[in-house]
């Protein structure tokens, strides 16, 4: 499983990969929680690492407007991002998909790969089914799914979808050949779930960030590092993940 | 005719996993092929055996080489 961390900037970035992290997602906070952020920023911190280090981008809540979305996904690749994420609220299922075809349409003859994004809390801002993600990237071509949350107010992507739902559609994304992530105010104690999950990425900023402020505070190498060793010991099978499943609730 | 088998590194960094990589590997080998599957550690390992159950393919060998698994899957149809 990959860590992938959402930075702000280079100083954000070079923590997170000091500590670890296989992932540096690129994003602005100051537009939306998951806004882009401005090409500079996105070049520099592409320039500043090695290829191994994979760069995402993402443009957020992507408008009604295929061709405006293809232009910024094109944008993207001419930055050598190693993927970008596309995702929507306010879209019906056809729109969705005609703006993510046009997408892997900009995406031709580039090494970029397309992700597409919905948000297990949708239904709060009156959105797409989140669960129809894999349909929406399959039948568009893309590369991979992600399923995230909108609401930073305390509760996280599991307070909006349950493990068994979340479950079923990564196993049916990795059956088509697709990366698989998940993200959403998540902390070190949802990582028994997420391995029992097993996505080939979980995405994580708040759990890493000094006093635990996705907002306030900034990415800390020591905690990447905190992370990333709690996600091996789960791999490893060295902390038993059907431990805390098993366990009666109270 | 090549008889050696088909490897698939899962100890990559690579944003499909070793599921995603294998799935399209399998749809290019023909019946009765043998793909190696090194795979990082015991979660990954217990997900491929339950993928290639589901698909009906044969694990020919599960073997321990230092901290990675390797899984010898067979094409059987």
């Amino acid at each position: 499983m990959l860590l992938m961390v959402s930075v702000q900037d280079l100083d954000e970035a070079t923590e997170a990969v000091k500590g670890g992290a296989d992932i540096v997602d690129v994003k602005n906070l100051k537009e939306m929680t998951v806004g882009s952020n401005f090409p500079p920023v996105i070049r520099r911190v592409r320039e500043a690492f090695p290829k191994e280090i994979h760069v995402s981008v993402t443009l957020g809540v992507v408008p009604n407007q295929p061709g405006t979305v293809a232009l910024a996904v094109y944008g993207a690749a001419a930055l050598n991002a190693t993927s970008v994420k596309v995702g929507f609220v306010n879209s019906d299922y056809e729109m969705a998909l005609r703006i993510l075809r046009e997408s892997k349409r900009a995406l031709e003859g580039s090494e970029t790969k397309l992700v597409a994004a919905t948000f297990a809390d949708s239904h709060l801002y009156g959105g797409i089914d989140p669960t129809l993600v894999v349909k929406l990237a399959k039948e568009s071509g893309s590369d991979g799914i992600l399923i995230d949350t909108l609401t930073k107010d305390g509760r996280n992507l599991f307070d909006f979808m349950d493990e068994g739902v979340l479950k079923d559609l990564v196993v049916e994304a990795k059956d088509l050949g697709m990366s698989t992530a998940l993200s959403g105010s998540l902390r070190i104690e949802n990582l028994d779930t997420l391995v029992r999950i097993n996505p080939d990425i979980v995405g994580v900023r708040g759990a890493v960030c000094t006093n635990g402020d996705r907002e306030g505070g900034k990415v800390a190498a020591s905690a990447v590092a905190r992370l990333k060793e709690e996600i091996k010991l789960r791999m490893e099978g060295k902390i038993n993940v059907y431990a805390s499943w098993l366990k009666p609730k109270a | 005719m090549n008889t050696d088998p088909v490897l698939v590194d899962g100890t990559k960094k690579n944003c499909r996993g070793i599921v995603a990589q294998l799935v399209d590997i399998m749809s290019q080998v023909g019946v009765g092929a043998v793909v190696d599957a090194v795979v990082p550690d015991a979660v990954n390992r217990e997900e491929v055996i339950n993928w290639a159950k589901r698909r009906g393919y044969t694990i020919v060998a599960d073997t321990r080489r230092g901290n990675v698994f390797v899984l010898s899957l067979m094409k059987t149809h």
